[in-house]
């Protein structure tokens, strides 16, 4: 897989830092349905997406994606608490966002339903970050 | 006539709990919708508490069957961050070890595929194949579940009677090749159970993210092992085990040869494995920054995440297990079915509902 075609084709400005786990990079702005329509057409299967709080109360969201052995992992964050839903361009994003939105109460615009997948229904949503006091209805 | 027909949270076949709602009409199952959390135990959120090596006893405790990838899995994670490298010994019985765990696990699964079949000979046989396996676990760790050989940087006990992981392995090998296999592949009862049943298509199963055998019984020619290799899985000779029907015959296929295939791996690593010292290190200092490590356990790749801040605990976990990804591909395979196969479609991903729920 070719790493630079990758940042022209995502409008990713820095360059991939390659490790023995792969190759990592972030960006601010991410349009993160393209990056999933273009790993999805190129055959790169989702491995997770890993949410994780930032000291700005915001949560920067990696994405894992496998091609054929090599992981491109990309990272961006949350904007208000909310990023754009994957699941309908890749289902294997449909249950990893409904347990991050159990999790953590990051809003995924763009579907529909997010019913709890780890919770039960009727739960409020955001049990690992009652550290950071926030829930959705906090928001 | 149409309705609604929930089973769980207990589920009375496979004996854990897990809920499904399938939507009938007759005696044809139209829609299912999957029901997890049951087992929910938050251990990504208690591993933030617990500093990195409390927390390889955490990890352990993800999942009863294959306690051992999670750790290994972990450790690997933590050694990507820290930049530490594991003895070539110690990497060759992190190999035999993981295998031996999927040879157990495989053989539990088809067991209880016998079960679900009605099949109570075959049941009574995988079971006493797989007491071989846990007897040699036992006598390598001195555990029959949670056999704690895994540290940072290296593993907890050496290898040492060699001979009788051998003689094991090829008893395991005659026993599945000449009995197990045919009966799976050539007995009427279980080809009328499951060819053309629970089918998940290619297209589907990389569109899910379908994992392991699950994914590699749809034709996805996809295994860590060979596609990311680790521990001392690129000195050894292996072939994935690739099926295309994409029906609960095949993932039968799939598991049965990878039995075999792991005998012939254990064989090879207890051959090549090199002299030399084995241990890591009880105490382990992690540098700030973020790591990944998958290997390829029994149901398919766990994936496991960390990020440090330098602490001697870690600032964030992520445990991605194959059942997770592989449980919402049921709903793809219940669609059309007979209510009377959903019990063996649900069981043909070998799900695990312990690393689902975590």
């Amino acid at each position: 897989m070719d790493f630079d075609l990758i940042r022209e084709k995502l409008g990713i400005t820095s360059p991939f830092i390659e490790r023995k786990d792969g190759y990592w990079n972030h960006a601010n702005n991410l349009d993160v349905r393209q990056m999933a329509s273009f790993f999805t057409e190129n055959g790169a299967r989702l491995i997770t997406i890993v949410a994780q709080p930032t000291q700005n109360g915001e949560f920067r969201m990696h994405y894992h994606w496998d091609m054929n052995g090599v992981i491109a992992h990309i990272s961006t964050d949350t904007q208000a608490g909310e990023i754009v839903s994957i699941a309908e361009i890749c289902p294997a994003a449909n249950w990893i966002e409904r347990e991050i939105h159990d999790y953590y109460a990051i809003h995924f615009r763009g579907r529909e339903d997010l019913p709890p997948l780890i919770l039960r229904s009727g739960d409020p949503p955001g049990l690992f970050y009652w550290n950071g006091k926030k829930t959705e209805g906090e928001k | 006539m149409s309705y609604t027909l929930p089973i769980g949270p207990y589920h009375p076949a496979l004996e854990e709990p897990y809920k499904i709602e399938l939507d009938c009409e007759g005696e044809i199952v139209r829609d299912a919708r999957i029901q997890i959390g049951f087992n929910f135990r938050a251990i990504e959120l208690l591993a933030e508490q617990r500093n990195y090596t409390q927390n390889i006893a955490l990890f352990e405790r993800v999942c009863g069957i294959c306690s051992n990838v999670h750790t290994l899995t972990y450790c690997m994670a933590i050694e990507h961050l820290a930049a530490i490298e594991v003895p070539r010994r110690a990497q060759f019985i992190r190999v035999i070890v993981a295998e031996l765990e999927r040879l157990h696990s495989h053989i539990l699964w088809a067991g209880a595929a016998a079960h679900i079949m009605g099949f109570q000979t075959l049941f009574m046989t995988c079971f006493y194949l797989r007491e071989k396996v846990m007897d040699i676990l036992e006598a390598v760790s001195g555990n029959r579940v949670n056999y704690a050989m895994n540290c940072v940087g290296g593993v907890n006990r050496d290898i040492e009677d060699i001979a009788a992981i051998r003689d094991m392995t090829k008893s395991i090998e005659t026993a599945v090749s000449e009995q197990l296999i045919p009966i799976f592949t050539k007995d009427k009862t279980v080809l009328a159970r499951c060819a053309g049943v629970g089918i998940l298509t290619r297209q589907d199963a990389i569109a899910w993210g379908a994992l392991g055998p699950t994914a590699r019984a749809s034709g996805v020619a996809q295994d860590i092992r060979r596609d990311d290799p680790y521990a001392a899985y690129s000195e050894l000779e292996f072939e994935p085990i690739v099926q295309t029907d994409g029906d609960v015959l095949a993932r039968i296929v799939v598991r049965a040869l990878e039995i075999v295939e792991s005998c012939r791996i254990i064989q090879q690593a207890l051959e090549k494995m090199p002299p030399g010292t084995w241990k890591g290190s009880p105490f382990v200092e992690v540098p700030s920054g973020e790591a990944v490590a998958r290997i390829e356990a029994p149901r398919g790749e766990v994936f496991y995440y960390i990020a440090s801040d330098g602490s001697d605990k870690p600032r964030r976990v992520k445990v991605r297990t194959p059942s997770f990804m592989n449980m919402p591909t049921v709903r793809l395979m219940m669609k059309n079915a007979t209510l009377a196969d959903a019990p063996l479609i649900q069981a043909s991903i070998d799900p695990c509902y312990s690393c689902t729920d975590r």
